[in-house]
């Protein structure tokens, strides 16, 4: 049950309608059974398997808590192994279903064990709860049930955002009533998703998977343009699929933190980090960068150094476990670690150049580098990543008319290009403009709703392999 | 050393490790009050405090930090 199908539609009006009928005490029950359920249709084992990990998690944290103060930290470092190990075994490995099947031949049946969905999300929020149980930031979760329902919570499975058990336990014993304000801001929020995923972001898919398939463009300004547009189609399909899991969460009465903050508009890569993607760049940032850079901080600046370039790695493998990926978090962190070793200059530099010119530079260079870098991720291959960069360098130019790539591509480019000026726009206020819907008159609010679902149905891609699901979804 | 001397010492760091004269740091200043206050500059301010002070942290204590104020407890309690 893809966010992009009707049955998820009809799913979400049954359980928002269950949802704000029972009586608070069950109103959490309701959203776990619903969130079992999304995750049932997708493999029918799945629940299990999540009923499973969640209760490894749950008595984790509980016994670890029982440990010896100077034990609790090999007890963590233990559970954080298993659950790693586990990941990487269904991830990377056929061992699990090899496993499966040699239980259950003997009697005649044959079982197939594939990669759970979601689990690189709900892995982060577990690693997450039992560093912060460690660190006693938070106490252990008393209730099974609230720690199973935020880890599979049905709106964050797929792709996040990585809510930390800290933000979201809380909020699991709050009152939760129907909110006419919270379900105006999650319906926006959701329509503005679907718009975006559905009309621009797969329409952009179907223009850019067939180039990076048979490798036909062959000069390097327009391979620099298919990879921007790749990157804006990156950007709005996971926008989309983070407004519509945070408007659903927002009608739900849940507080959950956005995963974007116009990252297109910063004016280095580290600022970059910090508003893209931004559940799981925190998460990498509080777990992975600060630990290692204070452990080597008699280092100085190269503590720095090295925590950005490995963390960055590691994120690089968390995509894909492969030559390209890990190039591209070696690139990326090399550029992080070159811009903390050169900060002092750079503040020099721009007390000395014009605001307008040092920002427009600073965006400028910024977007070029993730231009460069996004062919890493997104080409089949460390060759073909390797073949496009070197016609960037190699074969820039035939200044052929639109570059070989003909004025439809660049239209549509010039589309999702304002479609992420405005949706940036949005995310750095979203209060304001949920404010000045709320003010417009009555007749007109309904006609921007009418309108926005009649275009998102009448100008939706369909029936296309290409575009199913959303992006972020295979990681 | 009394807790105004503590703050004292604390502006300078923070001015020298911003590149900041104009900085002036109180017990509810936040990282969201300094401009180039990120993670890259926050383990360069504490590499520096230590070294002044002649004390040490412990990662709880500097993932724990929600403002100056708790920064200055510590140190209080260290030196």
């Amino acid at each position: 049950m893809s966010f992009t199908s009707f049955s998820f539609i009809l799913f979400l009006i049954v359980v928002f309608s269950i949802y704000f009928c029972v009586p608070q005490k069950i109103k959490s029950f309701v959203l776990l059974l619903a969130s079992l359920f999304f995750y049932y249709c997708w493999a029918k084992w799945a629940p299990l398997f999540m009923v499973l990990f969640a209760l490894f998690v749950y008595l984790s944290a509980r016994l670890m808590i029982k440990q010896h103060k100077q034990k609790q930290f090999v007890f963590m470092i233990s559970c954080i192994a298993i659950i790693m190990a586990g990941f990487f075994l269904l991830k990377y490995t056929r061992l699990p279903d090899q496993f499966l099947n040699a239980l259950v031949s003997p009697v005649g049946i044959s079982a197939s064990i594939v990669f759970p969905l979601g689990f690189s999300y709900y892995m982060f929020k577990s690693l997450s709860y039992l560093i912060d149980v460690y660190f006693e930031r938070i106490e252990p979760e008393k209730r099974y049930d609230y720690l199973l329902l935020h880890l599979c919570l049905f709106s964050e499975i797929v792709a996040g955002p990585i809510t930390r058990a800290i933000e979201f336990l809380p909020q699991i014993r709050q009152e939760k009533q129907f909110s006419p304000d919270n379900f105006r801001n999650g319906f926006l929020l959701i329509l503005w998703g679907y718009f975006k995923k559905l009309v621009i972001a797969d329409r952009l898919a179907l223009a850019i998977t067939p180039i990076f398939t048979d490798m036909s463009v062959s000069n390097g300004l327009s391979w620099l343009i298919v990879a921007f547009a790749y990157l804006i189609q990156l950007y709005l399909d996971f926008s989309a699929y983070t407004d519509i899991s945070v408007g659903i969460c927002e009608i739900l009465g849940y507080k959950v933190k956005h995963n974007f903050k116009a990252p297109f508009f910063q004016q280095t890569i580290s600022e970059y980090w910090r508003a893209w993607h931004m559940s799981l760049s925190s998460w990498l940032s509080d777990y992975v960068f600060a630990p290692l850079q204070f452990a080597w901080r008699a280092y100085g600046i190269y503590a720095s150094v090295f925590a950005a370039i490995i963390t960055l790695v590691l994120s690089g493998l968390w995509h894909k476990v492969s030559v390209a990926a890990f190039l591209w978090g070696l690139f990326m962190g090399s550029v992080v670690a070159a811009e903390a070793l050169f900060a002092k200059k750079r503040k020099k530099l721009k007390k000395e150049l014009p605001p307008v010119v040092f920002t427009v530079l600073g965006i400028s260079l910024t977007m070029l580098i993730n231009t460069i870098l996004i062919i890493f991720i997104r080409a089949g291959s460390a060759h073909d990543a390797w073949v496009i960069i070197c016609k960037y360098v190699f074969y820039p130019t035939t200044w052929s008319l639109a570059f070989g790539l003909g004025g439809k591509f660049l239209l549509l480019l010039a589309v999702g290009m304002a479609i992420t000026l405005f949706s940036h726009g949005i995310e750095l206020d979203r209060e304001k403009y949920f404010q000045k819907y709320a003010y417009l008159p009555f007749i007109v609010r309904c006609g921007v709703c009418y309108a926005a679902i009649f275009v998102i149905m009448l100008l939706q891609v369909q029936g296309s392999d290409i575009v199913k699901g959303f992006l972020y979804a295979q990681f | 050393m009394t807790r105004q001397e503590i703050f004292k010492n604390l502006n300078l760091i923070f001015q020298d490790v911003f590149d900041d004269e104009t900085i002036h740091v109180k017990e509810s200043t936040t990282a969201a009050d300094i401009e180039d206050w990120d993670s890259l500059t926050y383990v360069t301010l504490i590499i520096t405090i230590e070294k002044h002070f002649h004390i040490k942290f412990d990662m709880k204590e500097v993932s724990g930090f929600a403002n100056v104020g708790e920064m200055a407890d510590a140190i209080e309690r260290k030196i």
